[in-house]
């Protein structure tokens, strides 16, 4: 299935569909309305008339093409679009869009906040999904039902245990790494139903010896589908162990009963792995790679980031003087969204892995 | 703190810097008093700016006794300082650093100390200034005292958060956050009683940080003063209203500096009080911030501290003035919001709702009415590569400007980097925009 067909299904069948901006947001909460979120992370690839000039060069590309795709009429299709407050750039394109463009459907905002007392930001977190589920509810007409939100919650706890497996288990997935990611990248569009029977399917598939040989690595960054890297990689023969992409592997966050429902989805997004939009603390996110590393066994960290992402670029000083003090060799690589890899630096990837082979 | 560190500073602060500025200025007036004055098509500079000088020397020179004998906080420029100060932290901002850095033509030896050590050349350069000067040690105001305490609000940026969390890591100090949300329309009741509920915590903190306990009248009293600083600061733009312009904007980025980093203070409330006694006596006699004035401007965004005299003079040659900006604005607008009835409240609300802290609708209101409001036949957008809150949305700006029949033209630089601007081209286009008029 393919992204346009599952927002014709979910249509069909008289249910709406949201754009949704990257990167974190209450996923239960729009399963539990039987709203499809449907995430724009680009889109990837090049758009028909480039990156919108609407907004400066010196904006990520991410922005500038979900802006583009826009005008262009890629979501004429949804109901709404959700945005939340992920950088800067996110925050004014979301003003853009509102006050600039020819938005004429519900837009929702969502604030992740980034108060670093819990006894402040926690409640507060719990407030702004309790709103923003009664938004969405009063917008499309949907009752905000509590077993409607504990079953959206179980089926999130077991897409991202499955996340989890494939990942931890790649080595015996006979599947490519642009494969795998194309998988767990049908999360930003599927329905959580439709996307928990593929990832099963997925894991039915394992083999009980490794398939995949080479080097095991770890990669950080916030670019959504780097599929020439996954193929740059997979050319190397290196094998993608370690995933901290801001759109797989640090969004899972764990536990699924953990109190009552709006309690559970906040405390669930408070347990996800540090993310500098989210303005973790920089040490415990040093720590987290590093165990990462550790954990997965990879020879090494690839830091890849889309251009202009200042979250991201913020950090990777300290993420490479930790590395280095632990001996651990990285690999700082920073893309567009729309371009392919350019082949100097397919050079250096190939070079980074032979290092660590 | 040590009680003869404690001393330095005191006497730094009272006697040793305000002696030692006001030495610079006879020293200054001495190497002048010979000089024949330049060709210019600017006004007199405003005579209150020798104060200023001497203010902020005194400033920089107390902060060099300050680590160890008080409370030190690096502060960003939209932090609720308020506060702070009855605690009796000494304040430093490390943005106000970078502009005087840009200002002074310094702002390449601690950017490339930062880029040598990783910072990506597509970050903030104020942050790179910053991180450039606490790698290299080096900086043009002396030397620049250890935190004690880092104090964030992301009412104007995210950026300052990612920046922050670095310093605390770096310098291995607590980290206070203040987070804003951002305001769509008006501010929601929940996200300001999220502010205040962190201010109130902020307060804990510092307390703690400074060994002291949290005085809510003293408090008071702070937000009052700023309330005070605020407003003396909107009067003295105002009086850019009269015709000729008494002062221009680039003037008004130079003074900013009590605003931004002595806001609340006595010293800070006296100034502005000097300040504006002399604006209105130039608006009354009819000197302008540009000799011949035919043509008036508003500017958005942060300036571009390096090019400030080129740009202004450039502009006042063909009679351009530079009347009013958003970004002085920005500390004037929300005068009215600090509340002293109800401080916390009026805090909430004054920090909340900074121009980087709305949407564009608001920008947009903001711009139409400031042009009205001081006759502005233009307006020049500083697309600033390190400010992308401030930039986003300033092509749409433009031309909606441009629909209304407001000349508007957009200015590619950097508020401190030097080599985000081509100085060559940049004036063809702005000649090209002048001629238009």
């Amino acid at each position: 299935m393919i992204r346009q067909d599952a927002i014709d299904a979910h249509r069909r069948a008289g249910n709406p569909v949201l754009a949704v901006m990257p990167i974190h947001y209450p996923r239960e909460i729009l399963d539990s309305l039987d709203i499809l979120g449907v995430e724009l992370w680009g889109p990837p690839g090049p758009l028909p008339d480039g990156p919108s000039e609407r907004i400066q060069p010196y904006v990520c590309s991410l922005i500038r093409n979900a802006l583009a795709f826009i005008d262009g009429g890629g979501t004429d299709g949804v109901d709404g679009i959700l945005i939340p407050n992920t950088c800067d750039a996110m925050m004014g394109f979301a003003s853009m869009v509102a006050d600039m463009g020819d938005w004429d459907r519900p837009l929702f905002h969502f604030h992740q906040p980034r108060s670093q007392d819990p006894t402040t930001a926690n409640p507060f977190l719990q407030g702004e999904i309790e709103r923003l589920w009664h938004a969405l509810g009063k917008a499309f007409d949907r009752p905000c039902k509590n077993d409607a939100l504990l079953e959206a919650i179980e089926r999130r706890e077991a897409i991202e245990a499955a996340h989890r497996k494939l990942r931890q288990h790649r080595r015996q997935l006979p599947m490519s790494e642009r494969e795998l990611m194309e998988l767990l990248r049908a999360d930003g569009w599927q329905t959580a139903r439709d996307h928990l029977a593929a990832l099963e399917a997925a894991l039915e598939t394992l083999a009980g010896e490794p398939i995949h040989q080479g080097p095991g690595v770890t990669v950080s960054g916030i670019v959504p589908e780097p599929m020439t890297l996954l193929d740059a990689l997979s050319e190397a023969g290196a094998v993608l162990v370690g995933d901290d992409y801001a759109s797989t592997g640090r969004r899972h966050g764990g536990g699924s009963k953990i109190g009552a429902p709006l309690e559970t989805v906040a405390e669930r997004m408070r347990r996800r792995p540090p993310c500098p939009t989210l303005a973790a603390d920089l040490p415990i996110r040093l720590d987290y790679l590093v165990d990462l590393v550790r954990r997965t066994g990879s020879a090494g960290l690839i830091v890849h980031t889309v251009r202009f992402c200042e979250p991201e670029l913020f950090d990777y000083p300290a993420i490479k003087e930790r590395m280095k003090h632990e001996e651990i060799p990285v690999l700082f690589v920073d893309t567009e969204v729309e371009r392919d890899m350019p082949g100097p630096l397919v050079t250096r990837l190939e070079a980074f892995v032979e290092m660590i082979s | 703190m040590s009680a003869g560190r404690k001393l330095q500073y005191s006497l730094a602060s009272s006697l040793v810097g305000p002696t030692l500025a006001k030495v610079d200025r006879a020293n200054s007036w001495w190497r002048r008093r010979n000089r024949t004055p330049r060709e210019t098509p600017l006004g007199p500079a405003p005579e209150t700016t020798r104060l200023l000088k001497e203010i902020t020397t005194s400033h920089y020179f107390s902060a060099r006794y300050a680590d160890g004998g008080v409370p030190v906080a690096w502060v960003t420029s939209g932090s609720p300082v308020e506060i702070l100060r009855p605690l009796g932290f000494h304040l430093v901002y490390p943005e106000n650093h970078g502009a005087i850095c840009g200002a002074g033509h310094k702002s390449p030896e601690p950017i490339a100390a930062a880029e040598d050590d990783l910072f990506s050349q597509d970050l903030c350069s104020y942050a790179r200034i910053d991180f450039g000067t606490l790698i290299s040690g080096k900086t043009p105001v002396g030397r620049i005292p250890k935190p004690d305490l880092l104090f964030c609000c992301t009412n104007i940026c995210q950026t300052v958060m990612y920046w922050y969390r670095e310093l605390a890591r770096r310098l291995d100090v607590p980290l206070i956050v203040v987070d804003t949300p951002q305001v769509y329309g008006e501010p929601t009741r929940e996200h300001i009683d999220y502010v205040i509920h962190q201010m109130r915590e902020a307060a804990n903190k510092a307390a703690t940080v400074a060994g002291k306990a949290f005085d809510e009248d003293h408090f008071e009293v702070a937000v009052r003063s700023a309330q005070e600083s605020c407003a003396l600061w909107g009067e003295c733009l105002a009086t850019n209203k009269s015709r000729p312009a008494p002062w221009t904007a680039f003037d008004g980025f130079i003074h900013m500096i009590p605003i931004v980093a002595m806001r609340g203070t006595d010293t800070c409330n006296n100034y502005y009080r000097t300040l504006l006694a002399e604006l209105k006596e130039r608006a009354a006699a009819g000197i302008g911030g540009v000799k011949e004035e035919r043509h008036r401007l508003l500017w958005d965004n942060l300036p571009m501290w390096f090019e400030m005299r080129g740009l202004s003079t450039l502009l006042a040659e063909e009679g351009f003035a530079m009347v009013a900006a958003t970004y002085t604005n920005a500390w004037a607008e929300t005068a009215t919001q600090l509340d002293t009835d109800e401080p916390w409240e009026g805090m909430a609300q004054a920090y909340s709702q900074v121009i980087l802290n709305r949407d564009l609708d608001h920008r947009l209101k903001l711009i139409r009415g400031m042009a009205e409001e001081f006759g502005c036949d233009g307006v020049l957008f500083h697309s600033d590569r390190s400010c992308k809150p401030y930039s986003v949305g300033q092509l749409e700006m433009r031309d909606r400007l441009a629909a209304d029949g407001l000349k508007a033209m957009v200015l590619d630089a950097d508020h401190a980097d030097p080599r985000a601007y081509a100085r060559g081209p940049a004036e063809t286009r702005l000649k090209a925009f002048m001629e238009t008029f």
